[in-house]
């Protein structure tokens, strides 16, 4: 499974995949682990291709917010689609993921 | 079709299979009528977590043994039943997450069954003849 990096300036963009669930969780943890491991403590997950999202994909997310606050960086996320959000909703981390509007916008906050 | 009403899909108990049976269902309940895009995903969404406890847990990743998902639409209810045959559980009795807790105390697991519970009317296991069963409702429009 082909998972995108993007390098622009000190951040990683990862474009997720259509679906985000028990059957792609594992290359995403992995590619997330591998992006944190080899340097980046700027991490933005792109989600405008993302239409289903499931509790397998917030575990990855969780991990690698957690492993990124301990080396002072951080992940977000960005243009979150109406019913992958509802997900984020339902289960309150809402307001624990940082969410924005767009790749561009995402990427000035974390400059 | 399988009986009168029900709808039937059979798949292998692998992961690969979630996008499959997520398809099975939003096509099922279209054929019926529900037009309602909104209770269609959090129907997928339940049955996605459900399938993906069976798959991870009760057959603990053995690709080879089977699936049943059933569905039919009575009056305005929806009805999911899924069938297997590996170790009995029974995920009502799992603790949900706490949905305010803070990154620090958040743990990995629970979400799934927290959002069966939360997407469906009625969530019940039984252990039967024919396995494990776990049937879930949703009011539809």
């Amino acid at each position: 499974m082909d998972i995108e990096v993007k390098t622009v300036g000190d951040a990683k963009v990862l474009v997720l995949m259509k679906r985000f669930d028990a059957y792609t969780a594992g290359p995403v943890e992995a590619k997330l682990t591998k992006t944190i491991a080899e340097g980046a403590r700027k991490v933005l997950c792109d989600f405008s291709q993302t239409e289903y999202l499931a509790s397998a994909g917030l575990r990855v997310l969780i991990t690698a917010t957690k492993s990124l606050q301990k080396l002072g960086g951080k992940l977000v996320l960005c243009a979150v689609q109406p019913y992958v959000l509802e997900v984020f909703d339902v289960s309150g981390l809402n307001k624990i993921f940082k969410m924005y509007p767009s790749v561009e916008a995402a990427l000035e906050d974390l400059k | 079709m399988a009986d009168e009403g029900w709808f039937e899909l059979q798949v292998e108990s692998d992961t690969r299979n979630l996008e499959v049976i997520g398809d099975f269902i939003a096509e099922t309940m279209k054929r019926l009528g529900v037009t309602d895009e909104k209770a269609i995903f959090e129907t997928q969404l339940a049955v996605d977590e459900a399938c993906t406890n069976i798959m991870e847990h009760a057959y603990s990743g053995m690709a080879a043994d089977k699936l049943t998902i059933r569905c039919k639409l009575s009056r305005n209810e929806f009805t999911v039943k899924l069938i297997d045959q590996g170790t009995p559980f029974d995920p009502t009795t799992v603790i949900p997450p706490d949905t305010e807790a803070s990154l620090e105390e958040r743990k990995r697991g629970g979400y799934g069954i927290f959002f069966m519970k939360t997407m469906m009317q009625t969530v019940k296991y039984a252990f039967t003849e024919k396995g494990n069963e776990l049937t879930m409702t949703k009011l539809v429009h």
